[in-house]
């Protein structure tokens, strides 16, 4: 999810487009007789004793040589306090690491014996390890994903080592305007709380360091404790794909979680109350609307999804091809020369979204034009003045964007994963997914545009001139 | 044969013997433990810089005022020497753990069976 809103460039880059991931499509690496097929009966899920959902889809297809196992725990920043805000970021770098046996060296030279590739993900609602593996190899690797849980080195120059890693790594992080903008929409979006928890931490938006426990690192007693909360049984997934076989998939994840009782860590609903934060500092100069979207697993996500890729992306320093948002409403009627790039974006959360535009302005320009261009074409939106055809090229667009979101094994598992741990019920199989879009219609939209492009937060960067988020409500008809 | 020679030795190093020996080396007598002695080599440089801010400056300390006692020919009071009590081996499970990551390192390559040290990942769990 991170990986596909955060951009690795100093502007905003088509490979880091935000993709909104509700919606999924059958992947490439499958023969072209399974995709003929319904293919929701290749996604199998079931609950161990202990409430653990386990989830794998796939076919037994010889050609999926590659599979990917991820163990996903209910928490991510949005589990932190005050005192524990910035340790999940902590905990992260701590993955794949040494354990109380093996040095760090050791666990990577046996992972890597096997031609695994070990990734951690951090969400706001959620920390997965995974591992990407031959097919012939992945069971053997369980227990070395069990030893992400059960035997962490959490020595005290280990934990020091770490926190100055995630030091570096939030700091550059968050010298991508993309990365800090989107940080500071989900701060004013969700009042720095809940979702509203910064990935890095609380003191890494604000003082640009970060920093978890003032000046030290927390001890490992207060890290087991932070993680021990999150392992619970119903606070759990495990998700396998590119052909891995359910029922041994749930032996593995039974053996592995033995001690785990079950329980869930509570959730504090997240609120959206937004607000404005404005940050003046020398240099470019970026804009962020934010709006409350639609949570995982309702009825409207599929059209949220549609009406970010109508919004879709913009960009002026390139010439870009079909595909790449040139016929999108921000690249027809909201650029100008007033902006350098911009781009919509909707994340669903368990129990809440935000749908965002973030924009960079060109230099010496002010940013209050394009703004009112914004808000003029939202508003058109709300009246519903969608063509039978643009709506047919959006949802095209839509459906192969999550074609590329879901090409491989480990991105199937990581959407699959995100959809299971955000949603209580059912977890949808991407061809569900992909009629949720195709049955989207312009009055969908109208409708999903009337109710979502109301309430702005609104989040500024540099010394442009930025209208205030009143006047913007105002505007918003 | 090895475990009885332990035996043995643990015995010696416990009895009143053994504590004389200690007692005897003469670093007491400045405020040193034994891990303060321990020659600065990549190992023990590695050990020293896991130690937390507070023994680093412990250690320092320790050394400092050594240094200087040696300087002036003196000893600390001898209510002030070190005893097995005060001692503390503050630095040797650091270094031990050096040791064996060192070693593991070394083992790759050649016949390693990687399969039997990924078993292990389940046996440090049951343990």
């Amino acid at each position: 999810m991170l990986a596909s809103i955060y951009s690795q460039s100093s502007r905003f880059s088509r490979s880091a487009a935000p993709r909104q991931r509700t919606v999924s499509v059958q992947t490439r690496s499958w023969a072209s007789e399974a995709q003929k097929k319904e293919d929701h009966a290749n996604l199998e899920t079931s609950t161990t004793p202990s409430g653990i959902r386990v989830v794998t889809y796939g076919t037994s297809n010889e050609s999926a040589l590659m599979t990917s196992i991820g163990v996903y725990l209910k928490g991510g920043s949005r589990a932190e306090t005050s005192h524990t805000s910035g340790f999940s970021y902590l905990v992260k770098e701590l993955g794949f690491r040494g354990t109380e046996t093996f040095g760090d060296l050791a666990v990577t030279r046996i992972l890597e014996q096997f031609g695994t590739q070990a990734s951690v993900v951090l969400g706001r609602e959620y920390l997965g390890y995974a591992l990407d593996a031959p097919r012939s190899k992945i069971y053997s690797l369980s227990p070395a994903l069990g030893a992400q849980f059960m035997n962490i080195d959490l020595h005290d120059h280990v934990l020091r080592d770490r926190k100055y890693q995630a030091e570096v790594a939030a700091r550059d992080a968050l010298t991508s305007p993309t990365v800090r903008l989107v940080e500071l929409l989900h701060q004013e979006a969700f009042r720095s709380q809940t979702l509203g928890n910064s990935i890095y931490g609380s003191h890494a938006l604000v003082h640009d360091h970060f920093d978890p426990y003032n000046h030290a690192h927390p001890p490992a007693t207060e890290i087991t404790s932070f993680l021990e909360n999150q392992i619970k049984g119903n606070g759990v997934v495990v998700v396998g794909t590119g052909g891995i076989d359910h029922a041994t998939l749930v032996d593995h994840v039974e053996d592995l979680f033995q001690g785990v009782s079950k329980g869930e860590t509570s959730r504090t609903k997240a609120i959206y109350t937004p607000g404005e934060s404005r940050n003046v500092l020398s240099g470019d100069s970026y804009w962020g609307l934010g709006f409350q979207g639609v949570p995982l697993g309702d009825a409207h996500t599929a059209t949220a999804q549609v009406l970010q890729a109508l919004l879709g992306e913009a960009r002026s320093s390139t010439r870009d091809g079909p595909g790449w948002g040139v016929t999108s409403i921000l690249n027809q009627k909201v650029m100008g020369d007033d902006i350098e790039a911009m781009k919509a974006f909707h994340i669903p959360y368990s129990d809440t979204g935000l749908f965002g535009i973030i924009a960079a302005v060109q230099p010496n320009k002010p940013a209050a034009a394009s703004l009112d261009r914004l808000v003029n074409e939202l508003n058109q939106l709300k009246k519903g003045e969608i063509s039978a055809e643009e709506l047919t090229r959006v949802k095209n667009q839509a459906k192969s964007h999550l074609i590329d979101a879901t090409a491989t094994p480990s991105q199937v598992r990581e959407w699959l994963a995100h959809n299971a741990m955000s949603t209580s019920g059912n977890v949808q199989s991407p061809a569900q997914v992909m009629k949720a879009l195709d049955s989207v219609t312009a009055k969908d939209v109208q409708t999903l545009a009337s109710k979502i492009f109301t309430q702005p937060a609104l989040v500024s960067l540099g010394d442009a001139v930025f209208p205030s988020m009143e006047q913007i409500r105002a505007q918003l008809k | 044969m090895a475990a009885l020679l332990a035996r043995l030795t643990n015995a010696v190093a416990t009895s009143k013997y053994g504590r004389s020996y200690r007692d005897a080396c003469g670093h007491r007598k400045f405020g040193l433990m034994y891990d303060d002695l321990l020659a600065e080599n990549p190992v023990v440089e590695e050990a020293i810089r896991r130690l937390s801010d507070e023994e680093r400056q412990a250690r320092y300390r320790r050394i400092k005022i050594a240094s200087d006692l040696t300087i002036k020919g003196k000893a600390l009071p001898k209510d002030q020497w070190v005893t097995d009590e005060t001692e503390h081996y503050y630095l040797t499970p650091h270094v031990d753990r050096i040791i064996e990551e060192r070693q593991q390192n070394s083992i790759f390559g050649g016949d390693t069976d990687y399969n039997a040290l990924l078993k292990s990942f389940a046996d440090q769990k049951k343990e």
